[in-house]
């Protein structure tokens, strides 16, 4: 395998984000190609979950239907445990079909979706070879050249641009300086296909449980009996508290065969596997000198879902055009490459700022009572209170974010709950003791205060350096009126409009 | 009257000749928007009435000596009269005028001065909060209830009702007010303006106060000429117009202005009775006169050709008031000891009485010699006669009350005093009054434009500009402001801007934000500075043996009750919340700048900064706290234990980190002292 000619852009990684940049720059007539380690299809760590918004894309890009066999159901419901009880069960309340979104989000298990869109790349016009291993990436002259590990032995090849789409893990990331190592933003999943189920087809399951916080656990049904069951943890708790992911897997798996009664006959389709993410909290930059990072390998992962399938492709999206400008104007420097930056800032600060925010403030393994009490007050109060499910649900996966609202709906619900329990309160007052919700809950905190200070002083104080430190940069999340990503990236305006067109809802 | 007769043909469209405007006014206003419109390239007239030019700013000569209308103070801030004097006249602003850090107070007995700075460094305020014009606490409560008032998001809509406030009452509506910090601050009120805080209207306080507030960027409280208004500022400036071309034509009083279609037709008052007397046909005309003359000019001529008539808001002119401020210049025979070279108010005067001492200022060699004091009364109503110079000696008596260090002697003109009486002035300043920013009177205040007129517009110190209290910088800016309509009206007509667009500076100022963040963070303090008033006073009482007379006495004021007291926590409560729900609101969207659709010339606006302050505030706590965290102790072994260990570490612990806090806030708040100037870019520029 020799270079011919220089090409325009390498886009190293095949995954949704690697192959949605190649089909948007081989759609503008690029030279691109496409590298991808693994021989497709190819089985990836996933909760397979595909957001309105990433429906919105794939429906644009003609990938429509990117099942093998028949389509999985439209997720249009959800329940959620805390523990043995379920605190939510019900239509997902943020969903609305607007701006050219489906009301509804879909299980598309990887090995399946990741196929048709590296097809349909190719399609595009993208030179696109499986089996290809990036083993690092320089810059030579005015060129990017990539060391390349085949089945054929070792090759280089030369781009103008190099686009980092290999995941978490980026080879490119790291050959430019710019990996991820930080605990903090980096969460480990665990999940297996089971099958055998008897559940509600288009009802996605999560819970909460402490063995698994900062982080949950979900069960995403693909259709015919089969789901995705997986559980996510934030890296630094399970490094630091010692919580073994693959113990929390298996326990979580037995918990969820005796709490939902669809899943007590389930059993293990596939090999479980583990992976990991990181989310968008962690970048400092995703620019280099001939280069951008998108995707998994540009952390463009939400922080308290973990979902990045959607970002990943949105990602490319925003670099496409940055890219389009790179080669007219001949610069591949870091300086206007750092247009991606203010791109792709002003599109995900304003929802992921905020989403950053919260994360850091449920980091805190010891407050994982009052973490999780509170939450599950707030999933309760979704099934009585639409409006507050609309808007602050919105926190967990969906796409139009208004941080400010949120922040003034849970205000005023905190402000209701501690008035009406405080009679109850100051009846236990009179009694001589403390007691009810309020005096739980301020037990609940001062205790994981004080046992997280007393653990390691040194780690809570930059704990909360870090609340400070994130929002100190939260400004965008509560000035930006309309959340960018509801309107979508470029080509998310392309879609709604062939979708109209088509009359498509 | 051959150029009357020319212009009377009317301008043809074709003619080279530029359009004529006409200036009623000699006074800044007047001059300013004069030459904007002459060096834009307009046939400019100016009618003075009086034989000086200058107005409010003009002096008198008596007997070869120069006797300023009034001392004025000019402030840092005045940026389109800075650029005025060093764009156009090439005064420079270090050579002409002497600054002054702040102002000087004295109570009757007193042998010492109290100092007053301009608070824009936290030195200057400490000075303030301990310089003994009340007690601390009084002082701290006077200074956060001028930065309450900078915070409130009053709305400037002249429709809203509950925005007509005064100070006075704005200051009775806070949970944290004491009657000693609403005396001080009328009394403040009273010396610059003349005004009660009763009557002063707070939007247009808050608006001063915001150009003010300048912290942490130190500036002067006020620069003062060297020289009389008239050689300093005046002169140069008729002298510039002159160089222009513009007729400048003194001792023409106009006494009607009527419109004939949308033209103006001026006329002036007859040289000798029986004559006609000329009228002349402007294609525009600008009135700069004072607000009274305004009035009944809008309203002058025969029905069917009044201004009023157009436009019939103008009426609302006749609400405005103005204020006389008597002033004696009182010449020395000899220098007096230990004169003060700042502003000085006698605090409790019954005629609110002033003074600024001439000799220390002004280059004038005939000062050399002696004292030579600007002493004037800001409440002449208090003075209990109509005869001058038995006003001026009663004055004089006032001023020996505090200052018993001369011979007054028994009346004006008494040879055994030590009073030069031959070189001493007196003025009731009947002809220079004073526009006062009463509550309400924003909304009778014109603009520069009015709807209806297409051709007459209006300048001077009460007119609506950005500057809000009548300041010299607002008759400058109200008078770029006409030159600037003026040359737009021409750009309509004709379809091509004449001249360069007359530039009008925006002020630097804090936003919204950063008052209201600002006012957050001190909420607490202040609330607990009310708690102290009383005890203070208790303190004073029974241990100091100091005794106020009654009226001080704490037990009769109801703020200052103790068991009030017990109510501040809920207050600063409310408070917080209230200043908490304006802060969010104004992060989220940036205040509209706009004051009551205040002309499109309004060039001055404000973006919302908080961002930028508050960010960097919580990333410097954030690095506070990891520097806090660097000499905590730590886990080892992470992963190693996940049970918390007992809370026996727990109080040391605690104890390092605030020992440790104290330390690194003590030496960020050192180092803050080196790099105040960056601070500087926290602010806007308007």
């Amino acid at each position: 395998m020799a270079a011919t000619g220089i090409l325009d852009v390498l886009v190293v990684g095949g995954g949704p984000a690697g192959s949605t940049l190649a089909w948007s720059l081989a759609k503008r007539g690029l030279k691109v190609c496409v590298l991808e380690r693994a021989e497709f299809p190819r089985e990836k760590v996933c909760g397979d979950f595909v957001e309105p918004g990433g429906l919105r894309i794939l429906e644009a890009m003609g990938v429509a239907s990117p099942w093998d066999t028949q389509p999985a159901p439209a997720i249009t419901r959800s329940r959620t445990y805390f523990g043995p009880r379920i605190a939510f069960q019900g239509p997902i309340p943020y969903y609305p079909a607007t701006d050219g979104l489906p009301p509804h989000g879909m299980i598309i298990p990887r090995h399946e979706l990741d196929t048709r869109l590296l097809e349909n790349a190719a399609a595009a016009g993208a030179d696109v070879r499986h089996g290809c291993a990036v083993t690092s990436v320089a810059r030579a002259d005015d060129r990017m050249v990539a060391a390349v590990k085949t089945d054929q032995g070792d090759v280089q090849l030369g781009a103008r641009l190099v686009v980092g789409a290999d995941g978490a893990q980026s080879i490119v990331a790291r050959s430019a300086g710019l990996g991820r190592e930080d605990r903090r933003h980096t969460s480990i999943s665990r999940r297996v296909y089971i099958e055998g189920l008897d559940v509600d087809p288009g009802e996605a399951v999560i819970w909460f449980d402490e063995d698994i916080t900062p982080g949950y656990g979900w069960m995403f049904p693909t259709g015919g009996g089969r789901a995705n069951v997986g559980v996510g943890i934030l890296s630094e708790a399970s490094h630091r508290e010692g919580l073994s992911v693959r113990k929390a897997f298996d326990d979580s798996l037995a918990r969820l065969r005796l709490r939902h009664p669809g899943c007590s006959g389930a059993k293990i389709a596939s090999r479980p596997l583990g992976g990991i993410v990181n989310s968008y909290g962690g970048i400092t930059r995703n620019h280099f000198d001939g280069g951008l990072l998108v995707g998994d390998a540009g952390s463009f992962v939400d922080p308290m879902t973990g979902e990045g399938i959607t970002q990943g492709m949105e990602s490319s999206l925003i670099a496409a055009p940055v890219i389009m400008e790179a080669l007219e104007a001949g610069r591949f420097d870091a300086e206007f490459l750092s247009r991606f930056d203010r791109a792709f800032r002003a599109y995900f600060d304003p929802a992921m700022s905020f989403l950053t925010l919260a994360a850091m403030v449920l980091r805190n393994h010891h407050l994982r009572r009052f973490f999780l009490g509170a939450t599950e007050r707030g999933f309760r109060e979704a099934t009585d209170d639409p409006d507050f499910a609309a808007v602050s649900g919105a926190s967990f996966g969906g796409l139009d974010l208004a941080p400010l609202s949120i922040v003034g709906q849970i205000t005023a619900k905190i402000l209701k709950y501690s008035l009406a329990e405080t009679p109850r309160a100051l009846g236990y007052l009179l009694h001589g003791r403390l007691g009810g919700p309020l005096a739980t809950d301020a037990r609940a905190w001062t205790t994981g205060w004080n046992a997280s200070f007393s653990d390691d002083p040194r780690w809570h104080v930059n704990w909360m350096a870090d609340i400070l430190e994130a929002a100190a940069k939260v400004q965008p999340a509560l000035s930006t009126p309309v959340n960018p990503r509801r309107a979508g990236p470029p080509l998310g305006r392309i879609a709604r409009s062939q979708a109209l067109l088509q009359g498509i809802p | 009257m051959a150029r009357v007769a020319k212009t009377k043909a009317g301008p043809a469209k074709s003619e080279p000749s530029p359009p004529k405007v006409v200036v009623v006014g000699g006074g800044l206003a007047g001059l300013t928007a004069a030459l904007r419109l002459r060096q834009s390239g307009f046939d400019v007239t100016l009618l003075e009435a009086t034989s000086t030019l200058g107005g409010n700013l003009s002096s008198e000569t008596v007997n070869g000596l120069s006797h300023d209308v009034y001392p004025h103070m000019f402030c840092e801030w005045y940026s389109n009269f800075w650029a005025i004097l060093d764009n156009d006249l090439g005064i420079k602003r270090e050579e002409a005028f002497s600054p002054r850090m702040g102002v000087k107070m004295r109570t009757k007995g007193a042998s010492e001065y109290i100092e007053l700075h301009n608070a824009t460094t936290p030195e200057a305020v400490w000075a303030n909060l301990t310089s003994g014009a009340l007690s601390f606490p009084d002082m701290f409560l006077l200074g956060f209830s001028m930065l309450d008032l900078a915070a409130t998001p009053f709305d400037r809509r002249s429709s809203q009702q509950l925005e007509r406030l005064d100070v006075n009452g704005f200051i009775y509506s806070r949970g944290y007010s004491t009657n000693r910090m609403a005396r001080l601050q009328n009394y403040i009120l009273m010396v610059i303006w003349s005004i009660q805080s009763v009557t002063t209207a707070a939007v247009s306080y808050q608006d001063f106060i915001k150009h003010t507030l300048t912290f942490p960027h130190p500036s002067p409280f006020a620069w003062l000429l060297k020289t009389d208004t008239e050689t300093g500022i005046i002169q140069p400036l008729a002298r510039k117009l002159d160089t222009l071309g513009c007729e400048i034509r003194l001792n023409s009083e106009v006494v009607r202005v009527e419109l004939d279609g949308d033209a103006p037709l001026v006329s002036l008052k007859s040289a000798m009775a029986g004559t006609e007397s000329e009228t002349l046909r402007p294609d525009f005309v600008i009135l700069a006169t004072p607000a009274p003359v305004l009035a009944k000019l809008v309203m002058s001529g025969s029905t069917g050709r009044r201004i009023a008539e157009r436009a019939p808001a103008l009426a609302k002119l006749q609400t405005l008031t103005t204020v006389a401020i008597p002033v004696v210049d009182v010449w020395f025979k000899s220098r007096l000891p230990d004169m003060p070279s700042e502003q000085v108010g006698l605090a409790g005067s019954p005629a609110d009485l002033t003074f600024l001492d001439l000799s220390q200022l002004w280059t004038a060699p005939e000062m050399s010699d002696r004292t030579v004091l600007a002493l004037a009364s800001s409440d002449a109503s208090a003075l209990p006669s109509l005869e001058p110079h038995e006003q001026a000696h009663l004055m004089i008596k006032g001023l020996h009350d505090y200052l018993p260090v001369f011979e007054p002697g028994d009346r004006w003109g008494d040879p055994k005093s030590d009073i030069d009486w031959e070189k001493s002035h007196f003025s009731a300043n009947e002809n220079h009054r004073l526009f006062m920013d009463t509550v309400g009177s924003w909304e009778s205040r014109p603009r520069a434009t009015c709807e209806g007129l297409k051709r007459v517009f209006f300048a001077g110190d009460f007119c609506r500009t950005d500057v809000d209290m009548a300041t010299v910088e607002a008759a400058v800016q109200s008078g770029l402001q006409a030159a600037l309509a003026v040359q737009g009206a021409d750009a309509a007509m004709t379809g091509a801007t004449r001249g360069d667009p007359v530039a009008i500076l925006g002020h630097e100022r804090f936003s919204d934000t950063v008052f209201l963040a600002a006012k957050f963070l001190l909420l607490p303090s202040a609330y607990l500075m009310t708690a102290l008033s009383p005890l203070m006073d208790r303190f004073r009482h029974s241990f100091e043996g100091i005794d106020d007379g009654d009226e001080e006495n704490p037990s009769r004021n109801a703020y200052s009750e103790p068991l009030y007291s017990l109510l501040l926590p809920l207050a600063l409560t409310l408070d917080l919340l209230k200043t908490g729900y304006w802060l969010v609101r104004r992060i989220a969207e940036p205040a509209p700048e706009a004051k009551d659709g205040l002309l499109t010339v309004e060039a001055v606006s404000s973006t919302s900064i908080l961002p930028t302050a508050a960010s960097a505030g919580l990333m410097a706590a954030s690095q506070a706290l990891r520097g806090v965290a660097a000499t905590l102790p730590g886990r080892v072994e992470p992963g190693a234990s996940a049970a918390p260990r007992p809370g026996a570490a727990l109080g040391p612990a605690w104890r390092r980190f605030g020992a440790q806090l104290a330390r690194t806030v003590a030496a960020s708040v050192a180092s803050t002292g080196e790099t105040a100037a960056p601070h500087r870019h926290w602010r806007t520029k308007g």
